[in-house]
């Protein structure tokens, strides 16, 4: 008989820290329209933003709770708190932030990496940003990257209304709608025409407060024939009551231009992740997911690319990993809406722990959308049967004219492979997680070497405690 | 079960995971305003197969340990701690509500029948025709069934037939289903059943008209090395919709399911395949695999697919493929060099598509029918054989 495999939790010290709440305001707890109204009051919103975010909460009332995926009865809307203001301002340099602050992301590696290997860098502490800074050579070259509220009331404010939850409308789903009330902080991108960043931007998001949501807005506007690779990065200290992240990604894509979002969520483990993402893509155009799921109690994430134009290209590598106390549903959705567009779709999951992992995704080629091509392929890997993996792909497709393809593997780790490891030397729990590194290795692949890095060193911790 | 002055709705095809609303996948609805008959069946039996009438709505076999649900096999959601998600408000709702009788066909232990037990339906008619047939092979048994669901073209009411089994240890059942209906009717094909220990079921089913049709399959294989293939093979034409669903739960432990599906779309018609595979806790060992292939002919058909699988075992080997929309380059570039033209390819594509599901008829008498089917000089045949 095969032995049986026990995987400890995973070690988060390095997310799992934590400051007290000092100076901050927060707002009361639940939802309502006085809160919706403060909040907007707040930031200083224009007045057709303040409709938007009443409206968007009248949505949000209309709209029932789902019947499927994992379960989200442990979030009360009750006892978040939707807003909750650091006591900082946002500053350009790291020394203007305060010190608790500052050594938060410090210890996250911030800083550091915007050195290293950044064209820009956004830090959000809670639902505000307190530092956004962009690398000179970006800015002569016409890229925009600052916070959305700002944006809001400087000469981008036309631009921002025409976009904003314009490709995810508050109807759409009803975390989509709460979002749209509550929404605070983020970033806005705008790559000229032509302009290709060769050095990636980041934003990274820390939840720090007890009981709280974030409600980030990211939106990215890039011209024809432009390029940007966008990395976005997520952790919060554990808790046990739950927080809630319900953020907004909306990606216009111009023709011919290409984007890659790439994405480590690393969520402690008491929170419902329960974000959107979705990307228009013209004519030619190309945006790339780069996507690895570790954190969070519960997950729904699904980045959705709409192939808009002639031509347009979608590709979505993701990884997901689940253990104890984990139910991750992700997957990605694509539609194509335009003539001779492709996607590609790869995707690895692995269970241990008693973590769920669900693969869910949906492929809809529409009657217009002649000569596409679609392929999707995903595997998971099951380390014990406390856990549970299941895929769930859906595939719509309206015309003759398409080639698609899909196939999916679940199995476990060959016991083969783990006795030719042992025999070439190595102890069984590394072998272990070599294996499942060289899994995952899609996603890793596609990163930058720093955050490839990262990657690897959460699956050595996730896998660290393997025993035979 | 929903009723609105007079309409009855039943709720078939359930996705055993739920998904996005938006694709409607979840589940499929069908209506009827006719009252519910009993429907008439034309039978050939072996004289090894015992025929019994039952009450309406009876599901429990006295023969077989009567209420003691210790000491029998029980049909498929009689079994304690499983639910049966077609019984809510699906089509054995309506039959029991209904109070249609059930035809149980028993073989006993050991007996191998080298005639098939053949039964066709006679589904057409004014009202809801509806049937309910109980198949019970006792251990080591052997059994080859074909039902025929065929009505002539001018047929537009609304049929449904419920087949259940039960296979005790070693059993195996080889069901054939042919279906060509007309193209204004409704049709509901519930086939539910559960395996003993090695017991093995081997399904064709061949679709090749109607004008609405659910097909929903829920197999549990319960006992270690019970196994289940299926071959599907589907021919739709003007707007006819056809919506598929298998649920295999793999229970037992070396438990093997396989599905293939192929079929080909024409005109404006559509087609919902939902195949899931189950692996439940305790099923280590267990494989399952599914693949379908589709071929899409005219510009105007919808095709949906989604191939499931769930898993709560860690030893377990589980695959899905699907490839959906044109021939393949090569292929079409073979046969085109041979003097074909392209649309003479794909119509030998699409023949042979079917063709290789009926060659997994095992009994040659039923393969030539299906193949008269096919040919398309068997419906209206068939029909007048039923309405004679």
């Amino acid at each position: 008989m095969a032995e049986k495999t026990y995987v400890e939790d995973i070690d988060r010290s390095m997310y799992d820290f934590r400051f007290e709440e000092k100076d901050a305001w927060r707002i009361d707890a639940g939802l309502s329209p006085e809160i919706v109204e403060q909040i907007s009051e707040e930031k200083n919103d224009p007045d057709w933003m303040r409709d938007f975010r009443l409206k968007s909460l009248e949505i949000y009332n209309s709209i029932p709770m789902k019947d499927w995926g994992p379960s989200i009865e442990g979030l009360d809307m009750e006892h978040i708190a939707t807003y909750v203001r650091p006591n900082a301002k946002m500053a350009d340099n790291w020394d203007a932030v305060p010190d608790d602050i500052k050594e938060t992301f410090e210890r996250l590696g911030i800083p550091e990496a915007e050195r290293k290997s950044l064209a820009g860098v956004g830090a959000q502490y809670d639902s505000e940003l307190v530092y956004h800074n962009v690398q000179d050579f970006a800015v002569k070259q016409g890229v925009v990257y600052t916070d959305i509220e700002s944006a809001l009331h400087g000469e981008y404010g036309e631009m921002i209304r025409d976009h904003f939850m314009k490709l995810v409308p508050p109807s759409d789903h009803k975390f989509a709608a709460l979002h749209g009330a509550v929404w605070s902080g983020g970033s806005f991108v705008y790559v000229p025409d032509g302009v290709k960043l060769d050095i990636p931007l980041q934003s990274y998001f820390r939840l720090n407060a007890k009981g709280a949501g974030q409600f980030e807005h990211t939106l990215i506007i890039l011209g024809k024939g432009s390029s940007l690779h966008f990395i976005e990065g997520c952790s919060a200290p554990k808790y046990n009551v739950a927080n809630l992240h319900a953020g907004c990604v909306e990606l216009f894509v111009g023709a011919n231009a290409s984007l890659r979002y790439s994405t480590i969520e690393n969520w402690s483990k008491n929170m419902y992740n329960l974000n959107t993402k979705r990307a228009l893509v013209e004519e030619g155009g190309r945006i790339e997911w780069v996507s690895g799921s570790f954190g969070s109690h519960v997950s729904y994430l699904y980045p959705m690319s709409v192939l808009h134009g002639r031509g347009a290209r979608s590709e979505f590598t993701g990884v997901t990993f689940a253990g104890a106390g984990q139910n991750l549903d992700t997957g990605c959705k694509v539609v194509h809406a335009a003539p001779d567009t492709s996607s590609y779709v790869n995707t690895r999951s692995i269970s241990k722990g008693g973590g769920i992992s669900t693969f869910r995704s949906a492929v809809v080629v529409q009657e217009k959308a002649k000569n596409s091509r679609s392929s999707v392929s995903c595997e998971s890997l099951m380390l014990d049967s406390e856990s549970r993996s299941d895929t769930i792909p859906a595939m719509d497709i309206r015309t003759r004219q398409a080639d698609i393809g899909h196939e999916a593997k679940i199995g476990r780790i060959s016991d083969d492979a783990v006795f030719y490891l042992m025999s070439r030397g190595l102890p069984e729990d590394e072998a272990r997680a070599l294996i499942v590194s060289g899994f995952a290795d899609n996603v890793g692949k596609e990163l930058p070497l720093e955050y490839a890095v990262e990657m690897n060193n959460l699956i050595r911790l996730e896998m660290k405690g393997t025993v035979g | 079960m929903k009723e609105k002055s007079g309409e009855k709705q039943i709720t078939v095809n359930r996705l055993p995971a739920l998904t996005w609303y938006w694709l409607g996948m979840n589940d499929v609805k069908m209506k009827s305003s006719a009252a519910p008959v009993s429907g008439e069946i034309r039978l050939s039996l072996p004289e090894e197969v015992t025929m019994e009438d039952a009450a309406g709505g009876q599901r429990t076999d006295p023969a077989c340990g009567g209420e003691n649900r210790e000491d029998r096999v029980l049909f498929f959601g009689e079994t304690a701690g499983k639910e049966d998600p077609g019984s809510k408000d699906g089509l054995g709702k309506l039959i029991e509500e209904a109070g249609i009788p059930t035809k149980r066909f028993s073989l006993k232990a050991g007996c191998r029948t080298a005639d098939p037990l053949a039964l066709t339906f006679r589904c057409a008619g004014s009202g809801l025709v509806l049937n309910d047939i109980q198949l019970n092979l006792e251990d080591g048994s052997s059994l080859t069934v074909l039902e025929d669901f065929l009505t002539a073209e001018s047929a537009e009411n609304m049929a449904g037939v419920r087949t259940s089994f039960r296979l005790g240890k070693g059993a195996v059942l080889r069901l054939i289903q042919i279906q060509k209906t007309g193209s204004r009717f409704s049709f509901v094909n519930e086939l539910t059943g559960s395996a003993g220990p090695s017991a093995r079921i081997e399904l064709v089913q061949l679709f090749l008209g109607g004008g609405t049709t659910a097909q929903e399959t829920r197999i549990d294989l319960d006992g270690a090395r019970a196994s289940f293939c299926a071959e599907l093979g589907y021919q739709l034409r003007g707007e006819e919709k056809l919506n598929i669903s298998y649920a295999v739960s793999h229970r037992g432990k070396k438990t093997e399911c396989g599905i293939n599906a192929a079929g080909v779309l024409r005109d404006r018609s559509e087609k919902l395949f939902a195949g899931t595979i189950d692996f439940k806790k305790g099923s280590s060992g267990a494989s399952g695999h599914e693949k379908e292939d589709v071929l899409l002919i005219d510009e105007q058909v919808r095709n949906r697919t989604i191939p499931v699988i769930l898993c709560s075992e860690e030893d377990v080997a589980g695959s899905h493929g699907a490839t959906i929309g044109r021939l393949d380059e090569d292929v079409l570039f073979y046969l085109q060099s041979r003097g074909m033209d392209r649309e003479s390819v794909y119509e030998m594509m699409a023949q042979a598509k079917l063709n290789a599901v009926i060659e997994r008829i095992p009994v040659s008498g039923i393969q030539r029918e299906a193949r008269c089917l096919l040919g398309g000089s068997g419906t209206d045949a068939e029909g007048d054989r039923e309405n004679d």
